[in-house]
């Protein structure tokens, strides 16, 4: 009910200047008139305006002496067939708001577009629904396996890298550090594993995510592309946990943006003695 | 920046002759999949959704979503400028207030350029339901623009009355009534004048007429009409703007007269 007195109220604002006819249709939304009633009737001016168009609108002006609301039911009455049976009421029309309001609308007129099809506040969005609609979006990018834009290069001295073939703006999802999820002690027990084999590189990345630390172990090659970003401490890239349906999921976004071509690198986050001393690019 | 130029100008001139008497002005919604208008007519009785893809326009480019709020009586003025063989391209910045549209000879040898202003119009955005309608009617436009026409001579408004004989429109008035039955036929040879009837349930619905003749301004964008009805929801009349999208027109049924039945 607060939404048909509202979108009265709205109308009202459009046809304010339609005059005598609107005034005292506010009035009806003042007493406790059924809304519904009160509702039709800036309509009914309204169409009646638009419906004539300006020559009866002339022919308005020219019969002043009569009051507004009373020409124009007894135009309405005369072009209309269905209002014929009421006829008779006519004279008593203007003097009864009410009645007039009510039958008038009965006779011709058509139902309001916005009585089937809700109103949509604004088709901009609210900064949540960006919120959300941006998640959303990061997520099926996630779920899908995007790794749009993206190109493996092989660099001299560092072996292989991945560069940008597209622009991304800052805070875009750039791809997925794809690989096995596991807990801290798993992490820690595989790690044992793989540093006795010097061949092995280092895919481990470990995350927080909540109050839990989990491991991305990216170290089967898989062919997905997040694992060959090259690290830098000054990169373009970030990494960020992404929980989806209780699954943090570790994805690159891009701290800056960035140039078609430009090499895609982020910081490892390594910064203990031990493996600065066993990866001195780590310092780069 | 926007940019979106069409080829084929024509189109565009007649997308504004379907809408600009229904609609004073309208607020046209640019984002990468194309060009899309909705609004209401001033009495709210009667709303049109117009799409254009942007697959229809070469090039087509929108750097970021805008609304462009234009005067149709004005546009269309400036379109009736363009012939009917150039290329129409509506450009827009990122920050001005302004619209320009450039109209080319197929040939290139005479191109000629209007800027528009833009307006700020506030405008309700109604959301459309799918729906899946009772019956749907397919027509020739010509057809529907003749039945509209000529039973506004004889009253207001149209019942359209939707059975799996056919489709009847009938009206009345003070000279007497008319009724006009379509049946179904399809006509293989000539697709574009069959008058094909699917149907889940049989309907009865009042329109006034003077809006359907508003919709009928659409006519010369496609040979055939889709009329959508169910009972007691607005109708839907829908016209294909070439491959490229399409222009549907909503309008609500008349209120039932219970008062003396």
């Amino acid at each position: 009910m607060a939404d048909i007195l509202t979108q009265g109220t709205h109308r009202e604002k459009f046809y304010r200047p339609s005059s005598p006819h609107d005034l005292s249709c506010k009035e009806t939304i003042t007493t406790e008139e059924s809304p519904v009633k009160v509702e039709r009737k800036p309509v009914i001016c309204r169409s009646d305006d638009v419906e004539r168009g300006g020559l009866k609108l002339t022919i308005r002006m020219t019969t002043q002496t009569q009051p507004k609301p009373k020409v124009k039911g007894k135009r309405r009455k005369a072009q209309n067939a269905d209002a014929k049976p009421k006829l008779p009421k006519a004279s008593s029309r203007s003097k009864s708001t009410k009645t007039h309001s009510k039958d008038q609308s009965k006779s011709c007129q058509s139902h309001l577009m916005t009585d089937f099809f809700p109103v949509r506040r604004s088709n901009r969005m609210t900064a949540a629904m960006m919120k959300k609609e941006k998640q959303s979006s990061l997520e099926e990018a996630i779920l899908q396996k995007r790794e749009e834009g993206l190109e493996v290069v092989e660099f001299v001295g560092k072996g292989r890298g991945v560069v940008a073939c597209k622009p991304f703006r800052r805070g875009d999802f750039v791809v997925e550090y794809a690989g096995d999820l596991v807990d801290l002690k798993t992490a820690r027990n595989r790690e044992t594993e793989y540093n006795k084999n010097p061949d092995i590189g280092c895919y481990m990345y470990y995350f927080r995510c909540g109050n839990q630390t989990y491991c991305v172990d990216a170290t089967a090659e898989s062919g997905r592309l997040g694992r060959l970003l090259n690290h830098s401490r000054h990169g373009n890239c970030a990494t960020k946990p992404v929980v989806i349906a209780d699954r943090p999921y570790l994805i690159l976004v891009a701290k800056q943006d960035i140039e078609e071509g430009e090499e895609l690198l982020y910081d490892y986050g390594d910064r203990s003695a031990e493996s600065l001393r066993a990866h001195p690019w780590l310092n780069l | 920046m926007f940019e979106a130029r069409l080829a084929q100008g024509t189109l565009l001139k007649k997308v504004l002759e379907a809408i600009k008497d229904l609609l004073n002005e309208a607020t046209w919604d640019c984002n990468e999949n194309g060009m899309s208008l909705q609004a209401m007519d001033s009495s709210h009785v009667s709303l049109v959704s117009l799409t254009l893809n942007a697959e229809g326009f070469e090039p087509y480019r929108c750097d970021r979503n805008c609304s462009l709020g234009i005067n149709l009586a004005s546009m269309s003025k400036i379109f009736k400028c363009a012939s009917n063989e150039d290329s129409i391209t509506i450009k827009a910045g990122d920050e001005g207030d302004t619209i320009t549209y450039v109209f080319e000879s197929p040939n290139g040898d005479k191109v000629s350029d209007y800027e528009m202003k833009l307006m700020d119009i506030e405008t309700d955005h109604l959301g459309i339901p799918d729906t899946t309608y009772s019956c749907v009617v397919k027509l020739p436009a010509a057809e529907f623009q003749r039945i509209c026409r000529d039973l506004s001579q004889i009253g207001e408004s149209v019942t359209i009355c939707c059975t799996k004989d056919g489709v009847r429109f009938s009206a009345s008035g003070d000279l007497g009534s008319g009724n006009i039955k379509l049946a179904q036929n399809a006509n293989v040879d000539k697709e574009d004048e069959a008058v094909t009837i699917e149907m889940q349930e049989a309907c009865t619905l009042t329109f006034a007429l003077r809006y359907l003749n508003f919709f009928c301004k659409a006519t010369p964008l496609s040979p055939q009409v889709t009329l959508s009805m169910s009972n007691e929801v607005p109708l839907v009349v829908e016209y294909k703007i070439g491959e490229m999208g399409h222009v549907r027109y909503y309008l609500a049924p008349k209120i039932e007269d219970e008062a003396d039945s």
